[in-house]
């Protein structure tokens, strides 16, 4: 069984400024995961660490290099989920915390909850020992100048979403050599957003889902519209169904678009190793790592092949 | 809206249908309408055409509202009239593939299908339909809507269908669908079917619920129940009726939500709610919020006011406060009952998990009203002693509930992480889209549950058409729900009881 790795950094308008470091960024990350599988890491170990690259690289809007709420702070959604036990931990409106994923995995592993919120998720987050960091170590000064621009528009999600200021979140699925399935997603939401709001990323089956009897899904997007449709369950649906990862990703959010007018993507890895990265915006950064060496994109029906770097 | 373009088939019929005569549907042997009509009917015929694929026509039909009934002898049957094609649109029509079932489920306004038929009428040759018969519902029907009796109830016989196995081969294999699929077609049609609606289901929370309070749990419910139906038969929405069934038992003391949830490690409450429309899909849900009576409400708000779909928290808080929703003491939420379980079971020798079935009380209402609209709500105090900032499986769309007009709504109950790992509510209208019933579809999801990720639980089912299951694989599970003016309530595996809405418990 051959080991694979996807990665996302979002599917949005991403502007020809941030297209090159988006792209690099999803290729380290990618290889960042496929490294721990090569080295024996399970799929869960490979997508934390996909995940944790991309929330350090500052071009994405997770970790660091968020988006800022509408009063200008740092408030950041996680996920993680384990295709073999369907154990997953999640974490949501979180502040202080560089890496949410890996708090997201302390809850899967350390609670007997799912998901922690706000200033519970942050307390324990300081029981564990985890590291906190100033909000303003987290905001880059390209987010702030953004945020500012635009803090005293008065418009929708769904406007900001489909203008060219949104970022979006990043994630990774993969499958290890025993055929294990993992999901892990991250994202600092939508600029100038209400305090407290929640996306999809944090909400199981939307954001993503794992399960080793059909493949694991990563969604990035509009979150509210990706939260109607809880796309990532419903993308496993098709799989379950008897359709190829790639038809499943595409036949999903064509609903959501018919649906709730909503555009988003998807990455999608099956535990036979098949994989696809989908999306029905303007862009979406995404790279795989499998025996074929490493694959990217940026635009619609882009896709790159090259060998691994040593 | 394409409409269905007659003019390119070769052979289209109409014709009217006598009680006890249904002899233009037997030219063939194998007559699909076995059973006696009942009342006289019209129905439309169109001959197959071997050039023109079959997937046009179902692209074609999706618009339309028209159901074909049966197919034989090359020819596709139709039943001619909007109580029909939406009766048509019941249970086991759509198993055969997924995509199918947007189009046999899917709700379509009476007067488009009314409007649309008429055209497809204007392209048959001539009518010869019954006069219009005595109401055959008499004492059924309300006469507030504007049916068109001419066309009758018919009753169809019931062909086995095939098991969920083969359902699952058919995906796969189009020849076996297609076959399938044409026996398939016959369907049970209820003869009260236009009265199945409205109806609202409700539950109290799945758990193991002392004996003491078992009373308290079900007259509580029920009470809810009446008050919901009251505000559909009043001509509210489906979302109308769930909130306020969900406020009232917000209110009660006897459950885990509201007033009565139980406490946090630190002995505060936290609530969650979650609220979703199934005609837009628009979701709305509050996570940890303190401080306030109804939650289920502000999840309301969230939905209309805001562009999101889940507040957390002090974010929560705060939008309440510029919604102007007063603000309560954490103390008039907290029960002596809620305070003496908590402290119970800080005690050193006890026994959570005990303590924790003692009262999961969630509660959650799921509804559809004439329209044909569905709606669930679902509002929790959580699990008792739980983390601060602990999010459980109620305001997760897909888990704590779902609602969507092309099949049904779901509330759920039990144990939370269990119902997250499968995302409970979402599963159940999965298989309803394959065409399992709301009963088998929450049975098989429950079970698969418990075998998955050893979790227990319970649901509220609907679907548009107003067959309802409240299933639960717990020891115990409050439920009530109103239809056709009768009470319906439980609270053990296998209990339902009735008794006339209009009589108190």
């Amino acid at each position: 069984m051959s080991a694979v790795v996807v990665v996302h950094g979002g599917a949005w308008a991403i502007p020809n400024e941030l297209a090159k470091a988006s792209v690099a960024g999803v290729k380290a990350a990618a290889c960042e995961g496929y490294s721990v599988l090569k080295r024996g890491g399970s799929a869960l170990d490979a997508v934390e660490a996909a995940v944790r690259a991309l929330e350090d690289n500052t071009v994405f809007n997770a970790g660091h290099g968020a988006t800022l709420n509408a009063d200008g702070e740092v408030e950041l959604d996680a996920i993680i989920m384990d295709g073999k036990t369907l154990a997953n931990g999640a974490v949501s409106s979180v502040k202080n915390i560089t890496n949410p994923v890996s708090l997201a995995r302390a809850v899967m592993e350390k609670t007997s909850h799912c998901m922690l919120t706000s200033t519970g998720a942050n307390q324990f987050a300081e029981s564990i020992g985890m590291v906190t960091v100033p909000s303003e170590a987290m905001v880059t000064a390209y987010e702030r100048t953004e945020w500012e621009k635009h803090k005293n528009y008065v418009t929708g999600v769904m406007e900001d979403f489909n203008s060219q200021w949104a970022h979006d979140t990043v994630g990774a699925v993969a499958v290890d050599c025993a055929g294990n399935v993992a999901c892990a997603t991250s994202t600092g939401g939508i600029r100038n957003k209400m305090v407290g709001r929640v996306g999809d990323s944090s909400i199981i089956g939307s954001g993503g889902y794992a399960d080793n009897m059909s493949g694991a899904v990563s969604c990035t997007g509009h979150g509210e519209s990706i939260l109607k449709v809880t796309l990532a369950r419903l993308i496993l649906s098709h799989v379950e169904q008897g359709k190829s990862v790639s038809d499943s990703s595409q036949l999903s959010l064509k609903y959501m678009g018919d649906r709730v007018q909503g555009a988003g993507g998807a990455i999608v890895v099956s535990p036979s190793g098949q994989w696809a990265a989908t999306f029905t915006t303007e862009r979406m950064a995404w790279a795989a790592v499998d025996h074929d060496g490493l694959w990217f994109g940026l635009d619609p029906n882009e896709r790159h092949n090259e060998q691994l770097p040593q | 809206m394409s409409a269905l373009h007659l003019d390119q088939y070769p052979e289209v019929g109409i014709f009217s249908v006598e009680p006890g005569n249904h002899q233009c549907l037997q030219e063939g042997s194998r007559s699909p309408l076995r059973d006696e009509v009942r009342h006289p009917c019209a129905a439309v015929y169109i001959q197959e055409d071997p050039g023109r694929p079959h997937h046009l026509l179902d692209s074609e039909l999706l618009h339309t509202g028209l159901q074909c009934f049966a197919h034989f002898e090359g020819r596709i049957f139709f039943i001619l009239d909007p109580i029909l094609t939406e009766v048509c649109t019941t249970t086991e029509t759509c198993f055969w593939t997924p995509s199918d079932s947007t189009r046999c489920r899917g709700h379509h306004p009476r007067e488009t299908v009314t409007t649309l038929q008429a055209d497809f009428l204007s392209h048959c040759k001539p009518v010869d339909l019954q006069p219009r018969p005595e109401n055959p519902y008499s004492g059924h029907v309300d006469d507030e809507r504007e049916y068109d009796h001419r066309v009758a109830v018919m009753q169809f016989s019931k062909i086995n269908l095939p098991s969920r196995h083969h359902r699952r081969k058919c995906v796969y294999n189009q020849k076996t669908s297609r076959r399938r699929r044409d026996l398939a077609l016959i369907l049970r049609v209820p003869l009260q079917v236009i009265d199945m609606l409205p109806v609202v289901v409700v539950h109290g929370g799945a758990g193991h619920i002392p004996k003491e309070r078992s009373d308290i749990s079900i007259s509580g419910v029920c009470a809810a129940t009446r008050a919901g139906y009251v505000v559909l038969k009043g001509g509210g929405s489906s979302m109308d009726a769930v909130v306020e069934v969900v406020t009232q038992l917000e209110n009660n003391p006897a459950y885990n939500a509201g007033r009565g949830s139980v406490l946090n490690m630190k002995g505060e409450v936290e609530m969650d709610a979650f609220v979703m429309d199934g005609k837009t899909l628009a979701t709305g849900a509050v996570s940890a919020v303190r401080n306030i009576a109804n939650p289920i409400q502000l999840a309301r708000l969230v939905m209309d006011k805001t562009s999101h779909a889940c507040l957390t928290a002090e974010g929560a808080a705060q939008f309440a406060r510029s919604m102007g929703v007063p603000e309560v003491p954490m103390e008039s939420l907290i029960t002596d009952y809620a305070r003496m379980r908590w402290r119970k079971n800080l005690a050193p020798d006890a026994n959570p998990v005990e303590c924790q079935m003692g009262k999961m009380g969630t509660v959650g209402a799921v509804a559809v009203d004439s329209e044909g609209v569905v709606a669930c709500a679902t509002s929790t105090g959580g699990i008792l002693n739980k983390m601060e900032g602990r999010v459980g499986d109620t305001p997760c769309v897909g888990c704590g509930g779902y609602a969507d007009n092309n099949s049904g709504a779901v509330s759920t109950t039990g144990h939370g992480e269990a119902i997250m790992k499968v995302v409970l509510a979402r599963l159940i209208l999965f298989h309803m889209e394959q065409g399992q019933s709301a009963e088998a579809a929450s049975d098989s999801a429950l079970a698969f549950m418990k075998s998955r990720v050893g979790g227990l639980g319970g649901v509220v089912t609907v679907d548009p058409q107003g067959n309802w299951a409240a299933r639960f694989s717990s020891r115990q599970m409050a439920w009530a729900a109103a239809q056709k003016d009768i009470l319906h309530y439980g609270l053990y595996t296998g209990e339902d009881f009735t008794q006339s809405i209009d009589e108190p418990h």
